[in-house]
């Protein structure tokens, strides 16, 4: 049997080199995860970070979260339940990190301008969704909500209950600088699962941060409050669509 | 009695003696004060203080002697603010050669503080134990601990009523307000009396995330006479089109043509949070409700639209009065008085009148005297010599 010799040009055999190196330390960290599986993983670090850096987080999240939540008018209980919801959206969108980040999450951050873009496009995705909530009311009246049968009605009280897990998941997905170190430690754990976990544990760090603000439903006692929150929306709206509109145009800028 | 001596309290014969007598220790008092320490040695100085002094003890005076307060302490308002705006103008080109703030003066801490950013730097230094203001705690011009000593002061005495007494801003939509007799708008939604909080509690939240005072550098229209900064790059074109286009309308256009000062009841964030003062201040404003015909003139007439028909049937201004007393002079039953909290509502009203009006024309004049003085003697400084500086 003939044996064909096949040569490769420098640049080709560069890039061979690499991929070998890469596959090999990819495999050295799973052997290395391997060997400790016998134990449960738990990104302990990822807490710590979360809970040193959750002021930061707080505060990246606060111009959405406090307008929601003064908009809405609710009490306290029913502003934990909408908290809830924000921090369910809030997890997913970390949690989707978490995947990115195992998959190449340095290699994300490489790619400058598509990501300025990207996270621009969320930006403005945000505004609108803020700028709709502050004009419109999509809560259904109480005497509608309890009897709401019709297909429409339903899909309003479903899109209610879903709207702060959409901020939550908008608001996730910025990259904040808390944000931007977890992703950097996490992209270095070996397996989807250790980057995930990673995430989870930075999500949980930052949570406590959290906890007061359905005490805004405290506000309630006061008869403007929703519209304060809902001013504060439209207001918010527009800051954010600048920052995105500004993002979009600095990542084509760089292309 | 005849309607003055009703109107006073005072039979025909005190009537000149009584504002006297209680126009003397204010004078005194505003001599201290403008001075300081000793007599002004530069001869263009000394006219400028003595000229202010007469001005402000004769508008002390004509509110002692006719019982009207709005009218001679607007006077005295917009006064302050175009000295304000003449006094700190001519000072920038003194200094620096124009009203351009350059990155190099906010590096090295020189920009002057104003009591606007004040909301917006308390979140970032109780989380960073830092002041999130290109400014100097202590020293150059205008610094931060002076500004926020004198904002507690004017709060324990006025509350709110800074806001029509010593703000050097507030009387330019004031002033604006007062051009046209009879406004071509009359109805204002209310709704946008809420405008001021939203403002606040938004670029609060934006000044903590960024760590930078967001009101100064994106929304204050005053930057448009006094400072802003140099345009070096797209988003400080951005930033002087809003500073100047909110001047125009907020302090100037909608004033005119609603007679209200839009810039301070429908947008300014300081005003929404110097409110909270008027609830630990001693003085308010309030409606005697056996006198009251419900004419409706205050709500008429508020440039701050602080009454509205609600807040007339519970007998009190709401919390955003500033406390200015147009509608106590303009009030056809004397109705409405200024309050000392804690004592008897509208039973003593020129009693309560004279223990407001003390401390806050004290604090105003004593804040706002050197401003005007200041603009006196650029004044006279060009007149003699040709030159401002």
């Amino acid at each position: 049997m003939a044996i064909i010799k096949t040569t490769l040009s420098p640049r080709d055999e560069g890039r061979r080199l690499l991929c070998a190196e890469i596959i090999k330390n990819k495999e050295i960290k799973e052997e290395e995860y391997t060997s400790m599986s016998s134990a449960p993983y738990i990104p302990i670090q990822g807490f710590f970070l979360g809970l040193s850096s959750g002021t930061v987080c707080f505060f990246s999240c606060a111009p959405v979260l406090t307008p929601y939540l003064l908009g809405e008018g609710k009490k306290t209980g029913g502003n934990f339940i909408s908290l809830i919801r924000f921090m369910m959206g809030r997890l997913l969108g970390y949690l989707l990190f978490g995947i990115i980040a195992w998959e190449g999450g340095q290699t994300l951050l490489k790619f400058l301008p598509q990501r300025e873009i990207f996270f621009g496009a969320v930006f403005i995705i945000l505004s609108l969704f803020l700028a709709a909530y502050g004009f419109f009311d999509f809560r259904t009246p109480c005497a509608a909500d309890a009897a709401a049968k019709s297909s429409a009605l339903k899909f309003i009280r479903a899109g209610s209950a879903l709207f702060p897990a959409l901020l939550g998941f908008l608001t996730g997905i910025n990259l904040c600088p808390p944000f931007l170190m977890a992703l950097a430690d996490s992209s270095n754990t070996a397996t989807l699962l250790g980057s995930t976990a990673f995430f989870f544990m930075f999500f949980l760090g930052t949570l406590p941060f959290f906890l007061p603000m359905p005490f805004l439903g405290l506000l309630t006692r006061f008869p403007r409050v929703r519209m304060v929150g809902k001013m504060t929306a439209v207001l918010m709206g527009a800051y954010y669509f600048y920052l995105g509109m500004m993002k979009c145009i600095g990542g084509m800028k760089i292309q | 009695m005849n309607s003055d001596e009703m109107k006073t309290g005072s039979p025909q014969k005190w009537r000149f003696l009584k504002p006297l007598l209680l126009t003397i220790p204010m004078a005194l008092l505003l001599a201290m004060t403008l001075t300081g320490k000793e007599k002004p040695k530069d001869p263009i100085t000394l006219m400028a203080v003595i000229i202010t002094w007469v001005f402000l003890v004769t508008l002390f005076y004509l509110m002692m002697s006719t019982q009207k307060t709005n009218r001679y302490r607007a006077i005295f308002f917009s006064t302050l603010a175009v000295c304000f705006v003449f006094g700190f103008i001519t000072n920038l080109i003194e200094i620096r050669g124009s009203m351009l703030l350059k990155d190099a003066d906010m590096m090295a801490g020189e920009t002057p503080f104003c009591h606007l950013v004040l909301p917006f730097i308390l979140i970032p230094a109780i989380l960073t134990k830092t002041i999130i203001f290109p400014g100097s705690l202590l020293g150059s011009f205008a610094p931060v601990a002076t500004m926020v000593v004198i904002w507690l002061g004017a709060s324990l005495a006025l509350g709110r009523g800074w806001c029509s007494w010593a703000c050097f801003f507030g009387g330019m939509d004031a002033g604006f307000a007062q051009i046209l007799r009879k406004p071509p708008i009359k109805k204002i939604d209310r709704r946008f009396t809420l405008l001021p909080w939203a403002v606040l509690i938004g670029m609060a939240l934006i000044s903590a995330a960024t760590l930078s005072p967001s009101y100064c550098e994106w929304l204050c229209p005053f930057k448009a006479v006094t400072e802003f900064p140099e345009v070096t790059s797209s988003t400080r074109v951005i930033q002087t089109v809003i500073f100047f286009t909110l001047f125009f309308f907020l302090v100037v256009l909608f004033p005119i043509l609603t007679g209200k000062r839009t810039q301070c009841s429908l947008f300014c964030p300081f005003a929404a949070f110097q409110s909270l003062t008027n609830a630990v201040n001693v003085f308010d404003v309030r409606i005697d409700p056996e006198k009251c015909v419900h004419c409706k003139k205050c709500i008429q007439l508020c440039p701050t639209l602080s009454i509205d028909e609600e807040s007339l049937a519970r007998g009190r201004a709401l919390l955003s009065c500033t406390k200015c007393g147009k509608c106590v002079d303009n009030c056809p039953k004397q109705a409405i008085s200024f309050h000392v909290k804690g004592t008897e509502a509208c039973k003593r009203a020129i009693l309560d009148r004279n223990l407001f009006l003390y401390p806050a024309w004290l604090f105003a004049a004593t804040f706002g005297g050197g401003t005007i003085a200041g603009a006196i003697a650029r004044l006279f400084k060009l007149i003699t010599t040709g030159s401002l500086f």
